[in-house]
C-alpha cells in the first residue's frame, strides 16, 4: 500500500518534470532562428482557425451573458452603495481581470486543448508521430510550438473579443435598467482601466494559453494504444483546468499585491 | 555510400512478453534482406528498433558502426534525413495532401525553394504513377494507393536505408503486383541497404536475397530461402513458405 502510494507520488513528479522538460524545449525553440525556421505554418494557421476562429460564438455568448448578469447585479442587488455609478470599474474588476481570460480558458481547454490531445494522441496511435520521427522531423517543431503559439495568439485574440461583447452586454443591459449614455458607459470603462489591469489580462492569457497547449501536447504523445486516448483527453482537461486555476488565484493575489500600495 | 545495420545482443520484450532474446546480425551497405516469422515473432519491432523507434531491453544497435545510444537528438535526427521507413499503416500525415506529405521532409531538411520541391516532388509523383492523387488527403486513398505514397515518401530524400514493413500486405493482386514491381526495381537497382518484413515468397525467390528468419525469439540469417526450407526445423513455418512457393 505504501509502496504503490510511494510509486503513484514519484509518477505524479516525473509527469510535472516531464511537462515542465516540454514546455523548456518550446520555448527553446521559439527563441532559437532554427526553431523557428522549422515551425510548420500551416499547423499555426489550422491551430489559430480551430482555437480561436471557430470558438468566436461560443465565447462570444458566454461574454454577453457575463456582461448582462453582472449589469443586472450590480443595478438590482446593490443600488443601495450605488453600484450604477462604478459599472466601469465593476467591468474592468470582474470581466477584463478575472471572467475573461478565465472562461475562455475553460472554452478554450474544453474545445482545443481536448481536441489536441485526441489530435496527437491519434496521430501516436496511426504511427504518424513515428513517421515524423524517422523522417528526423523534431516533434517540438512540427507539432507543438505551432500548437503553443496558435493557442497564445488564439487566446489573446479571444479575451479581446470576449471584454468587448461583455461590455457591450453591460451596455445593453443597463440601457434598459438605469439611464446611461453610450459614451459616458464607455469612458467609464477605459478610465477604470489601468496599465495593470491590462499588465494581469496579458500575463493570464499567454500563461494559459501556454499551459493547456503544453499539457494537452503532453498527454497526447504520452498516448501507447487506442484505449489511453479518452484517458489523455480527460487527463489534458483535469490538468489544464487545475493548474489554470491554481496560477489565475496566484496571478489574481498576486497582482494586487503588487498594486495594491501604488493606489 | 549506402548504411550498414548491426544489431548486438538486442532483448526485447513488450507487455511483459519477451519478444527478441541476444538478436545480433549485420546487414552490409547495399544488401537487401528480408525478414521472415510468424506472426508475433517480433519481426515489426525489430524493424522499429532498428530504426531507433524503440528502445531496446539491452543490446546496441550501431548504423554504420556508431552506436545509437551516444547520439544527440539532434544528431538522431540528422541521421533519420538518410533513412526510409514504410509503415505497415502507411502512416502518412493525416491533414496533409500526398504532395504535403511527400514534400514535409524536403520542406524540413533541405533550403530548396518551393518551385525546387515541387519539381523534386512532381518527379516522385511520376515515378509511381500517382501524380493524379497529389492533391488527395490519406483519408481519400486505398490501402494500396496509401502504401505507394508511404513508398514514395520514404524515397524522396534519396536515402540510403530503407525500411519497409509487409508492404504487400493486404492489398488487391493488381496493387500487390505494382509494388511487388517497385520492390523489385528497389532491390535490383538502387544502392540501398532494405531491410524488408515480408510474407510474399515469390519475391524472396525472384530477388535471391538473404532471410533473417525470426524464431523462438533469436534470428538466424540464412543466405537464401531454399537454405531455409533445409535447415528450419519449425515444420510447420517451413510447411506454409513451402505451399505459397
Amino acid at each position: 500500500m505504501i509502496s504503490q502510494t510511494g510509486k503513484q507520488i514519484i509518477a505524479w513528479f516525473q509527469q510535472i518534470f516531464d511537462i515542465m522538460g516540454l514546455a523548456y524545449d518550446t520555448l527553446i525553440c521559439l527563441v532559437t532562428k532554427s526553431g523557428r525556421r522549422h515551425v510548420s505554418l500551416r499547423q499555426l494557421i489550422d491551430q489559430v482557425l480551430f482555437t480561436g476562429v471557430d470558438a468566436l460564438i461560443l465565447v462570444g455568448l458566454i461574454a454577453l451573458s457575463c456582461g448582462i448578469i453582472i449589469v443586472v447585479q450590480a443595478t438590482t442587488n446593490m443600488p443601495e452603495i450605488g453600484a450604477s455609478e462604478y459599472f466601469g470599474r465593476i467591468m474592468v474588476i470582474s470581466v477584463i481581470r478575472e471572467l475573461g481570460p478565465f472562461f475562455t480558458s475553460l472554452v478554450v481547454i474544453g474545445r482545443s486543448g481536448a481536441a489536441l490531445a485526441a489530435y496527437i494522441g491519434t496521430m501516436k496511435v496511426s504511427k504518424e508521430i513515428d513517421a515524423l520521427k524517422v523522417m528526423g522531423i523534431n516533434l517540438v517543431h512540427f507539432l507543438v510550438l505551432p500548437a503553443f503559439l496558435g493557442m497564445l495568439i488564439s487566446l489573446i485574440c479571444l479575451n479581446v473579443f470576449f471584454d468587448i461583447v461583455a461590455i457591450v452586454g453591460g451596455l445593453l443591459a443597463a440601457k434598459i435598467l438605469v439611464p446611461v449614455q453610450f459614451f459616458a458607459f464607455i469612458n467609464e470603462v477605459l478610465h477604470a482601466l489601468s496599465i495593470i489591469d491590462i499588465v494581469v489580462f496579458t500575463v493570464k492569457c499567454l500563461f494559459f494559453g501556454g499551459v493547456i497547449a503544453i499539457v494537452s501536447c503532453y498527454y497526447g504523445l504520452m498516448v501507447s494504444t487506442v484505449r489511453f486516448v479518452p484517458r489523455a483527453v480527460f487527463k489534458a482537461v483535469v490538468s489544464s483546468i487545475v493548474v489554470t486555476i491554481l496560477t489565475n488565484v496566484i496571478l489574481t493575489v498576486g497582482s494586487y499585491a503588487i498594486s495594491t500600495p501604488i493606489r | 555510400m549506402p548504411f550498414q545495420l548491426r544489431l548486438d545482443n538486442i532483448d526485447y520484450s513488450i507487455g511483459g512478453e519477451h519478444l527478441l532474446n541476444g538478436v545480433s546480425f549485420c546487414i552490409k551497405p547495399g544488401q537487401n534482406v528480408f525478414v521472415l516469422g510468424k506472426s508475433g515473432s517480433g519481426k515489426s519491432a525489430l524493424l522499429e528498433i532498428c530504426a531507433g523507434l524503440r528502445k531496446p531491453d539491452k543490446g546496441n544497435v550501431y548504423w554504420d558502426e556508431k552506436s545509437i545510444k551516444n547520439f544527440s537528438q539532434r544528431d538522431l535526427n540528422k541521421v533519420r534525413q538518410e533513412m526510409g521507413f514504410v509503415f505497415q499503416q502507411h502512416a502518412l500525415i493525416s491533414n496533409m495532401s500526398v504532395f504535403d506529405n511527400l514534400a514535409l521532409c524536403l520542406r524540413y531538411h533541405t533550403s530548396l525553394n518551393e518551385r525546387e520541391i515541387k519539381n523534386q516532388v512532381r518527379h516522385h509523383l511520376e515515378i509511381y504513377d500517382i501524380v493524379r492523387l497529389a492533391h488527395k488527403l490519406p483519408e481519400a486513398l486505398s490501402v494500396g494507393q496509401s502504401r505507394i505514397v508511404a513508398i514514395a515518401r520514404a524515397l524522396v530524400m534519396q536515402p540510403k536505408l530503407l525500411f519497409l514493413d509487409e508492404p504487400i500486405a493486404g492489398l488487391d493482386p493488381i496493387m500487390a503486383q505494382r509494388i511487388f514491381n517497385i520492390l523489385t526495381d528497389l532491390c535490383n537497382h538502387s544502392n540501398l541497404t532494405i531491410l524488408i518484413v515480408n510474407h510474399t515468397i515469390s519475391l524472396i525467390e525472384q530477388l535471391g536475397c538473404p532471410i533473417l528468419f525470426l524464431h523462438n525469439r533469436e534470428a538466424t540469417i540464412y543466405p537464401d530461402i531454399a537454405t531455409l526450407r533445409q535447415e528450419q526445423q519449425d515444420t510447420e513455418f517451413v510447411s506454409f513458405i513451402s505451399k505459397r512457393g
